[in-house]
């Protein structure tokens, strides 16, 4: 086995019982704290794959950012730290069985495509030239500039709308 | 490189495939590299205490070694030995991992800085991204260990620490754009090979900035309000004791020099001087005293100026710091853009002009809000000043 391949398989299995420990636990700042782990699996697979912009980036925003911004808002919300809640709801038999369906259709639908069982040709790209690819596609009109600009234009708007709810409006 | 390629083949003398080989190479540099930057932590700790003795006047550790050198090695050894107490109520996890994580956050910047022309640990093409990323882990060992001392003085100091952080990371990662621009690459050693005039002279304004804010990030005074004695006791490490406060101590020491050496990469050029071309150690011997200088800068602000309040913190940042350098960075990418065919001097004055023009439309507008504040002096202006004859002089009283 390469080293390649342990590793994979040890960020693999780290990433997935992190996963499950985030929606297992009952204590929500732990849970939070497993979130974090599991998305910092995620960016070493980014790693892994050669892709180093996505797992700085899924590091840097997921992490530094929203992880954090969670972990906050779990600390400040009153009440939410105690064990007692229950984590399941009625439901839960309901959306197991709908989860499980929709996971075999996927999975169905993917290996019947022709790609599925090929494997990975090496990059090409090297150094900055990844980036440079990366950039080019997100803003040259025949790739993705008219979703890249819809996504920068709605978070304008959620910005927007973060600062009208917490401007103060008392002072008439 | 030479040990590299020796060791290499050692291994695979002894049927180790390239891969694993590699691995292992990778992980001896990792320790390497580690290690010695935290040994090269005692003199900084030691150096700091007595530059900033002598900065106020006093003779800073004097009784270990000559000049007090070996006073860390000491301190090290009783921290070692100490008890270690857990305080009751603790969230082991948490209250156990965040040390590791905040030294570690801080030791994986040390990766990416290209340390001679041939010496670099991992010449990464996000470098600058890396640099920030590795910042958002250190808050979240800061957020872990407040949240796991169960105290309200950690937690309070850990909100204070990371919502610091987070601020300052906006200004820094805007003026980082700006050196990504200016170089065309991301990667640390291709931001260093493009300084041919260092970007401190193109961008002063920006290094200004940079500066400004990596003492905010670092959390050292004037910006040390996660430690505010007086209002917090003594930060988010409180309930920690023995070698998990050392570390956290280590961490904050090792931060300031790391930060120092990645400003001087970013701005006054890394390895780059005379000569650093064909040999390479001398590479790192300029990267150092570069460093050196940067980080004295940081003591010696550190020693002379005093904490600011939290709210003038934030106001620093977002109503200064951030608005200025989203500007630096707009006119530069004009600037750029607008002269780019008028050749490179043309470039570098018109870039030098701008920052410049920037500098003083931004000191103007300060200057015309501030408020005086009328402060009554207290005494004489002269006082009794210690004067060492020379400051590394030892005397029979000590110092």
């Amino acid at each position: 086995m390469s080293v390649q391949q342990v590793i994979f398989i040890s960020f693999a299995l780290l990433t997935v019982f992190s996963a499950i420990m985030v929606v297992s636990l009952r204590n929500l700042f732990h849970a939070a704290l497993w979130l974090v782990l599991a998305l910092l699996g995620i960016a070493s697979l980014f790693a892994l794959l050669g892709a180093s912009f996505f797992a700085a980036v899924q590091i840097l925003v997921y992490i530094g950012a929203i992880a954090i911004l969670l972990i906050f808002a779990v600390m400040l919300t009153r009440n939410i730290m105690s064990d007692e809640v229950t984590q399941t709801n009625r439901a839960w038999g309901l959306a197991v069985l709908l989860v499980s369906v929709i996971f075999f259709i996927i999975i169905g639908q993917i290996s019947s495509w022709s790609g599925f069982s090929q494997p990975l040709s090496e990059f090409t790209y090297t150094g900055q030239e990844t980036i440079l690819a990366l950039g080019k596609g997100f803003v040259s009109p025949s790739g993705f500039a008219l979703p890249f600009e819809t996504a920068s234009v709605l978070l304008l708007a959620a910005l927007l709308g973060g600062v009208y709810i917490a401007m103060d409006k008392g002072k008439e | 490189m030479t040990i590299s390629k020796w060791l290499g083949g050692l291994l695979s003398n002894w049927g180790v495939n390239d891969s694993w080989s590699t691995f292992i190479l990778y992980l001896i540099g990792s320790a390497v590299l580690g290690t010695v930057a935290l040994l090269f932590t005692l003199l900084f700790i030691w150096a700091e205490r007595k530059i900033i003795g002598r900065l106020q006047d006093r003779y800073g550790p004097n009784r270990v070694g000559p000049w007090g050198i070996f006073q860390s090695v000491a301190d090290m050894v009783k921290i070692f030995i100490k008890e270690h107490i857990i305080p009751s109520g603790v969230d082991p996890g948490p209250y156990h991992l965040a040390p590791i994580i905040v030294v570690a956050s801080v030791l994986m910047v040390l990766a990416i800085v290209p340390l001679s022309t041939t010496l670099l640990g991992s010449d990464l093409n996000v470098a600058v991204l890396f640099l920030l990323a590795v910042g958002g882990l250190g808050e979240v060992g800061i957020i872990m260990a407040g949240w796991g001392s169960n105290n309200k003085y950690a937690l309070l100091s850990a909100f204070r620490a990371s919502a610091q952080m987070i601020s300052y990371e906006i200004p820094m990662a805007i003026v980082l754009l700006t050196i990504v621009i200016l170089s065309g690459s991301m990667s640390m050693n291709d931001i260093v090979l493009a300084q041919d005039i260092p970007f401190i002279i193109l961008l002063p304004l920006g290094a200004l900035i940079f500066f400004i804010a990596s003492i905010a990030e670092n959390g050292r005074a004037p910006f040390d309000l996660a430690e505010a004695e007086s209002e917090l006791v003594a930060g988010f490490n409180i309930e920690y004791s023995g070698l998990k406060f050392g570390m956290f101590y280590v961490a904050d020491f090792l931060r300031a020099f790391i930060s120092a050496v990645i400003f001087s990469t970013l701005f006054l050029g890394g390895w780059r001087g005379p000569g650093a071309e064909s040999i390479p150690a001398l590479g790192i011997v300029y990267l150092i005293i570069k460093s050196l200088l940067v980080w004295f800068l940081g003591v010696w602000i550190r020693g002379s100026l005093p904490r600011y309040r939290i709210d003038q913190m934030m106001k620093i940042n977002w109503k200064f710091l951030t608005p200025l350098a989203i500007l630096l960075l707009v006119v530069v990418m004009l600037a750029g853009k607008l002269v780019e065919s008028a050749g490179s001097t043309i470039q570098a004055f018109t870039l030098i002009g701008l920052n410049l023009i920037l500098l003083a439309i931004s000191m103007w507008i300060l200057r015309k809000n501030e408020t005086r504040v009328e402060i009554i002096e207290v005494g004489s202006r002269d006082r009794p000043v210690a004067r060492p004859d020379n400051i590394l002089t030892k005397n029979p009283r000590g110092g």
